[in-house]
């Protein structure tokens, strides 16, 4: 069950008493163990973990499981509060920050029967691309370490380490999306503002799922832009990402942004008559820098819904090339707004500096926070001071609306669904990645992504093939405000036409021999 | 040159964190030219977008307290406190200016 199979067959199998809770944990545990050289958890919750599995499976043997979630390991970003687990943000500014509550999302899962395994690695306070500029280390793409990879890989030299060659998650979610796709855990929550969750999502050949902004409770998740953040979900198959979904959708009173209208969890039909759908084709998500595999791939798909009778049509949405401009407005402003919170004071980080409490602050922000997080938070202090607020913050915040309304066209010229592609390439070596600065590099990577964010949209990863290098390449499905089910309907019958290939892992396993030992034991 | 040395100053004092060094600056820089493409589109008669769910009423809940008392757990995280007070160090005193303070914008 561990290799490939989804979290419907593990539940069916932990049902049927094939495998039990505890085991299940335990084995994700070992793993978790075998693979830290991927750098994806910060926190390994053992104890809490092995205890909750204890407490699915008494109920599973009196037949009374919560739901399908029970005694499915799950793992979290570290950007959201896990009551009685640290909670880091990947910064010096919250190490040995333990929460004192869950943020709902957590909450929720947890009431399922879920069991938390950790948290999970990020760029610091979820400010990055690569999942490489948190103070715990970057995060390794565990494609890096496939049979595919390696197989592909000209090594440059004798002397050339396999270690120096391996390739970044993406990010921010990096951590999330490296356990999903190590195996490591069944589903993962991860947050999304500027392509968060997709973009590692796409170099980690997983499904991403970013949800419509408003249906997902924000409470808890450690925010950066108040009007742009999600919490995303990560999975190995749509079908998971639509049972995780029904789990943590609907309002929430402790998240005012989170709407009222009752959400109803559904499951996904086996679409197989797609000829009444229509699929649309942004003509300017041909950006530049597309690599031509991608280019050919996001080609590829198009016929392949034409080929099954729906409609494709090119489409624009003209304001594209302005959205990662508009983002890194409005982003760096609200960024400086809730980074104001961190001052030494209630908690987190906390300077020895005493003179007064400016200079306290001052020194405890010096301390606390990394280049990456100082320059958004000046850089959005700048756009917000009243000289430039009408010039940067008020401009942008009008450029947004315009954005928003090329998809509200589009989307009301009879169009259902967007594809596009995720990333502009297959994952790019570490070594290569960290050439250029985080901001350069965020606003090369975002471009895709972004826009979504930008309008509220409903967008999805799917993992649709592996580039020249052994690498997953995504392609990107965006939907209506609160037209999940259509788009993870849509997504689910993509998955099953592209046959996205499983990551031939080869890692050695503490306890149980060779992983590929594993492989005869599973049972999906 | 819009970004001068009282402009940086103004934001270290304003974001409580320092510019650190030259690159620091350089950072600030780019991201205001990055920004001035915003200039190029035309933004005539549109309004501002605060939020994609302006067309909806935000959740009000009814003004009655459903939790609280856990003012120990609160304090757990803090790390100056003295009995249920949180310990600040002497306010109202401002940052001291330029040339007295340790910054990399001293001397620039």
């Amino acid at each position: 069950a561990l290799k490939g199979g989804s979290r419907f067959q593990v539940s069916a199998a932990l049902t049927e008493g094939r495998v039990a809770p505890t085991e299940l944990c335990q084995r994700c545990l070992s793993l978790i163990k075998s693979t830290k050289f991927l750098n994806a958890y910060i926190t390994v919750a053992e104890e809490t973990a092995l205890k909750q599995a204890e407490e699915s499976e008494k109920r599973y043997r009196r037949g009374q499981p919560l739901g399908v979630l029970d005694g499915i390991p799950i793992a979290v970003k570290d950007n959201f509060n896990t009551a009685g687990i640290e909670t880091t943000c990947a910064s010096n500014m919250l190490k040995g920050y333990i929460s004192p509550y869950n943020a709902t999302v957590v909450q929720k899962l947890l009431d399922q029967g879920a069991v938390l395994l950790g948290k999970t690695n990020l760029d610091e306070f979820a400010m990055g691309s690569g999942s490489t500029d948190g103070v715990f280390g970057p995060v390794r793409n565990p494609w890096s370490y496939s049979r595919q990879y390696k197989e592909k890989s000209v090594p440059k030299s004798h002397s050339e380490d396999e270690e120096s060659n391996w390739v970044i998650t993406g990010g921010s979610s990096g951590g999330s999306a490296a356990a999903v796709s190590s195996f490591t855990c069944f589903a993962a929550l991860g947050s999304d503002t500027g392509g968060s969750t997709r973009n590692p999502a796409a170099h980690c050949g997983v499904v991403g799922l970013k949800p419509t902004y408003g249906l997902i409770s924000r409470h808890g998740l450690i925010p950066l832009v108040n009007s742009m953040d999600v919490p995303g979900i990560l999975t190995r198959c749509v079908d998971d990402a639509a049972v995780v979904l029904g789990s943590l959708a609907g309002h929430d009173p402790k998240d005012s942004t989170t709407i009222q209208d009752n959400f109803k969890p559904f499951e996904l039909p086996n679409l197989t008559d797609v000829s009444k759908l229509s699929i649309g084709i942004p003509k300017e998500y041909h950006a530049p820098g597309l690599s031509s595999e991608i280019l050919a791939l996001w080609s590829k798909a198009a016929d392949l819904f034409k080929n099954a009778g729906a409609k494709v049509i090119e489409v624009s949405l003209p304001h594209t090339r302005y959205s990662i401009v508009c983002y890194h407005v409005l982003c760096t402003a609200e960024v400086a707004s809730n980074m104001a919170r961190f001052d030494g004071l209630e908690y987190g980080h906390r300077s020895d500096m005493n003179k007064s409490t400016e200079s306290m602050y001052a020194a405890t922000r010096r301390e606390g926070f990394n280049d990456v997080v100082r320059g958004r938070i000046l850089s959005g202090n700048y756009f917000l001071l009243k000289q430039n607020y009408e010039n940067y913050f008020i401009k942008a915040q009008k450029v947004r609306r315009l954005i928003a309304n090329d998809f509200v066209k589009v989307f009301g010229s009879g169009v259902d669904i967007l594809l596009t592609p995720t990333t502009l390439s297959d994952a790019v070596p570490y070594i290569e990645f960290i050439k250029e600065d985080n901001r350069t590099r965020s606003a090369q990577d975002d471009i895709l992504t972004q826009a979504a964010n930008m309008a509220g949209l409903p967008a999805i990863n799917v993992p649709t093939g592996l580039s020249e290098r052994g690498l997953p390449l995504g392609l990107q499905f965006i939907g209506q405000s609160f037209q999940e089910k259509q788009l993870l309907t849509v997504a689910k019958w993509f998955e099953k036409q592209v046959k996205f290939p499983m990551i031939q892992l080869e890692v050695k396993r503490h306890d149980h021999g060779a992983f590929q030992h594993q492989k005869s034991a599973s049972f999906s | 040159q819009k970004v001068t040395v009282e402009v940086l100053d103004h934001l270290e004092h304003l974001a409580l964190v320092d510019f650190r060094d030259a690159e620091g600056v350089e950072r600030l820089r780019k991201a205001i030219q990055f920004a001035d493409q915003l200039h190029e589109v035309n933004t005539e008669g549109v309004e501002p977008m605060d939020s994609v769910l302006e067309d909806r009423c935000l959740y009000l809940r009814e003004d009655d307290v459903t939790e609280g008392n856990c003012t120990k757990e609160l304090l757990k995280n803090a790390r100056e406190k003295v009995e249920e007070y949180f310990v600040a160090p002497p306010g109202n005193i401002p940052l001291p200016k330029l040339e007295e303070r340790e910054t990399f914008l001293q001397g620039s």
